[in-house]
Order: structure tokens, then C-alpha cells, then sequence
């Protein structure tokens, strides 16, 4: 079973819109159900399997042939709020034997920066603080979401027979970027692990910005405020992962 | 959207060997399989499609089909105790706190084996099964009575919880200490405190539809008596 966490993107926050849209909802209408002004949870049970079926930790799978489950099973967070914690919970909550490896898309590390004037400064950040504090803010909460991934393998686990992670090929992570500079940091450290995004024959570090333009819903569907990605930009993720699990086996 | 929790039968637990009994594994290879779940010592191998044919048949997704509404499964794996159940729980209210739409209508709590979690007080059945329900429900109150979580939530007219039972005992205290949540089991027109009382020779468990094959959890007719029960306690 491979295990998903991530952000709204992991979740596929927005491709209900494509559904409903197809479904012959006016523009309008789908701006008026866009967070935070209004609930996704609230639209009905088949603009959801929508979503589901779309979103890349579904593609990924259906491609790999793999059950899989999304441990962040909500729409949002951040490197510290909801990923670590959903990690966390993982071994609180269920067995964690049956993780054959978890892929991790990390958020904007500024989501869990609690200074109003790095969060909420418009222009480059390196203006107001140093290149080395911002990777080395990244790195730090890298580390702390991957440490839990990898104890997942190596701690104690009572219900396992022999008490120990059993074999498989993949590495007990693997991690993409929403945006560059986590994307940058996480190749230079962690090479073995980094996801590469492709597109149209190149290599990215992260799929923002601008390398998903054109596959967000706001391309797809003109005039919806949402920039999060439609499902050809799912697929464009979903792709980027199978190639590198692929090269485990 | 509907939350989840409970053990191996909220999961759907072994639906997936009806599909693939379907595809022509024979019943040794069925047992082997489920031997090597119980003895715990290899990854989940599980394919796409026999989990996603277990995903569609368990009752969350049928109860959620039928009421219309996006549904999620609290926890990553199908065991668990009711600890286990409690921590779900608690997980979720810190994602009602990172997340900007995170909103629950109901927490739909399916009761296991009190028994798991080894721990009994004063000698009283009746009373470590109470001090389980009310960790569980002052849980769910949790979730839904938080300040931070009620200022960014939309109105529903569900309880915070509802909640079945696996077994008679706790189905008994469940009906009788928390009678607005709790859910009666409706099967054959007969109304009942908990599954485990006609869960057996009633062409609802995997054992009766796979000759041979000894899986004692729900196949898909059984879980579809299940969410006729949630759905009928839900439209109320």
C-alpha cells in the first residue's frame, strides 16, 4: 500500500470544479463554492469521487497497480500542521506494516512560519531574510517529516511477527515540491528520494511556478479563481511519480 | 462529508476476496493470503483493483452514496481497537485545525471488541465499557463543540455522533446510556443491539459466498445491511 500525504494539492482540492462545471454550472456559480468562502466538503458525493478519481495519488496507483490510501485525508496543511501530524498518527491509528512507501508533496514552507512579516511579505523573501535561514528552515522541517517516515521502517512495531519492517524495493520515502525553493533544497539533500517533475521533456525541481501553466483549473475552466491543478496537471504529477518509483524496481 | 471510524468491518475487510475469488484464485490461494494478513510479516500486496472493489463495497461508501454526501475513513489500515478509534478521533480534530475546509457532518463510530485493548475497571464489564463510549463521544463532542472549529464550520442538522456495535455488550450499553446516538441493526425486519447477533449463518459473511474460505467478516450483502442501518438512524 502506498501512503499519500500532502497539502490541498495531494487531495485535489478543486477538480470537483471540473465535474460541476461539466455538469453545467456557470462560472459564477463555481466561484461562489471556493474556499475559504465555502465548504468543498458540503458538495455531494459524486463531485467527490470526481475529485477521487482524479487526483494523482489515484492515477499513481491505478498506474503501479498498488492499493493506496491518502493519510492527510483533508483538504490543506502544511509541512508541520498536517503532514508531520498525519504521520505521526499513522502508527496511533493502524498498523503501519502494510506502508510499502509514502510519497510526500511538500507545501509552501511558509505555512508554518509563524512571522507576519516573512509570511506576509509580498516581494522576494531573501530581501527581508537570508538565503541560508530560508533552506535551512526548509531543511529542518524536511527532516522532521521524513524522520517519521523512515522510523515507520525502523522502530519497534509489536504487531509485526518478527517486530521488524519486512522488504521491499522502495526507499521508505519519496518527496515532491509544490514550489521551488523546498523543490531546490529537497534535491540538493535528499537526492535519492526527490520526485522530479517532467513536462514536455524537462526536468523541474518543483510543478510551481509557472511549470503548471496551462494545467491548472483556472487555465481549463477561464475565469474560475482557482489556481490549483485540473486533472491533466494531476496526471502531469501523477507521471513524474510513477517514473520514480519505477526506478526502484 | 461523513467520517468514519471503527475497525476491520468500517474498513471492509476482505471484500476484495470476492473479487478476486471472482478473478479465479482458488481457495488455497485465498487462505494463504489471508494467513499471511493474520501472521502480520509481509507488506500489504493488495492490487488496485481488488482494493478499490473493497473501497466501493464497504458500508462507508455505500452509506455516503445514498445520502449524497463526500465521505472519508478515519484511519490508514483496517485493525483496531477502540483506542485506536479514540486516537482516529483525536487525529482528526487537529486536521479540523490545519486545514481550511475540514468540515464533518457526522462521526458515524462503529464499536469493536472492547476486549482488544486489554484494560478493564474495577472488575466491571459494564463500567469499562461506559468509560470506552464516553472517551469516544466526549471525542466526537470535542470535534464538534471546539470554538475554533464550530467559527469555521457550516450548520448541520446531524448529532456529532452516531454509533454500532460489533458486539452485544457494548450494544446493550450503547442503547442504553446514549439512546440518540445509537443505532439499531435492522435485518429481516428483526431490530438489533449489535451484529455479531445474526452475523453468523445468514449468507452475510465471506465464509458463505467463498465454499471453504474462513473469513468470518461481512461480504458485500452483509455491509449493505450495515448502511441500510446507518442510512435508516441518519435520515431520521
Amino acid at each position: 500500500m502506498i501512503l499519500f500525504v500532502g497539502c490541498s494539492y495531494t487531495w485535489g482540492s478543486g477538480l470537483q470544479y471540473e465535474y460541476l462545471y461539466d455538469k453545467g454550472w456557470s462560472i459564477d456559480e463555481i466561484n461562489k463554492v471556493l474556499p475559504d468562502n465555502y465548504h468543498l466538503e458540503n458538495l455531494s458525493y459524486e463531485a467527490d469521487e470526481y475529485r477521487k478519481q482524479n487526483n494523482w495519488p489515484n492515477l499513481v496507483s491505478k498506474e503501479l497497480d498498488k492499493a493506496f490510501v491518502i493519510g492527510t485525508y483533508t483538504n490543506g496543511g502544511s509541512q508541520l500542521s498536517t503532514i508531520k501530524q498525519s504521520l505521526e498518527y499513522t502508527k496511533k491509528i493502524a498498523r503501519s506494516n502494510s506502508i510499502t512507501t509514502v510519497v510526500v508533496q511538500f507545501s509552501d514552507w511558509l505555512r508554518d512560519i509563524n512571522d507576519e512579516k516573512l509570511t506576509k511579505y509580498p516581494g522576494q523573501i531573501s530581501d527581508v531574510t537570508t538565503q541560508e535561514f530560508i533552506d535551512n528552515t526548509i531543511l529542518n522541517q524536511i527532516k522532521q517529516v521524513t524522520s517519521i517516515c523512515n522510523e515507520l521502517r525502523t522502530t519497534y512495531d509489536p504487531n509485526l511477527k518478527n517486530h521488524m519492517y519486512p522488504e521491499n524495493p522502495y526507499p521508505a520515502w519519496v518527496g515532491l515540491s509544490w514550489q521551488k525553493d523546498v523543490g531546490d533544497v529537497l534535491k540538493k539533500h535528499y537526492p535519492e528520494n526527490f520526485i522530479p517533475i517532467y513536462r514536455d521533456g524537462k526536468e523541474y525541481t518543483s510543478f510551481a511556478p509557472n511549470i503548471d501553466e496551462g494545467l491548472r483549473l483556472c487555465d481549463s475552466i477561464p475565469g474560475v479563481k482557482d489556481e490549483h491543478l485540473n486533472s491533466e496537471g494531476n496526471k502531469m504529477i501523477a507521471n513524474s511519480i510513477v517514473r520514480k518509483l519505477k526506478s526502484y524496481e | 462529508m461523513i467520517l468514519f471510524v471503527g475497525c476491520s468491518y468500517t474498513w471492509g475487510s476482505g471484500l476484495q476476496y470476492e473479487y478476486l475469488y471472482d478473478k479465479g484464485w482458488s481457495i488455497d490461494k485465498l487462505s494463504d493470503d489471508r494467513d499471511r494478513i493474520i501472521k502480520e510479516d509481509s507488506i500489504d500486496p493488495l492490487d488496485y483493483k481488488a482494493d478499490e472493489y473493497r473501497k466501493q463495497h464497504s458500508w462507508p461508501n455505500l452509506v455516503a452514496k445514498k445520502l449524497n454526501k463526500p465521505y472519508k475513513v478515519g484511519t490508514t489500515k483496517s485493525a483496531s481497537n477502540l483506542k485506536e478509534i479514540l486516537n482516529s478521533i483525536k487525529h482528526e480534530k487537529q486536521l479540523c485545525y490545519s486545514s481550511k475546509s475540514n468540515q464533518i457532518d457526522t462521526i458515524v463510530v462503529q464499536f469493536t471488541d472492547w476486549t482488544r485493548d486489554n484494560f478493564i475497571i474495577k472488575d466491571s464489564i459494564d463500567k469499562t465499557i461506559e468509560y470506552h463510549i464516553k472517551q469516544i463521544a466526549d471525542a466526537c463532542d470535542d470535534v464538534r463543540n471546539d470554538e475554533f472549529i464550530k467559527s469555521n464550520n457550516y450548520k448541520t442538522s446531524y448529532l456529532s455522533w452516531v454509533g454500532l456495535s460489533w458486539t452485544k455488550d457494548l450494544g446493550d450499553v450503547l442503547k442504553n446510556k446514549y439512546s440518540e446516538n445509537f443505532i439499531p441493526i435492522f435485518f429481516n425486519d428483526e431490530e438489533y443491539v449489535s451484529f455479531d447477533q445474526f452475523q453468523e449463518n445468514n449468507n452475510l459473511q465471506l465464509a458463505d459466498v467463498i465454499d471453504g474460505f474462513n473469513d468470518e467478516h461481512f461480504n458485500s450483502k452483509g455491509c449493505k445491511v450495515i448502511a441500510d442501518s446507518i442510512v435508516r438512524k441518519l435520515e431520521q
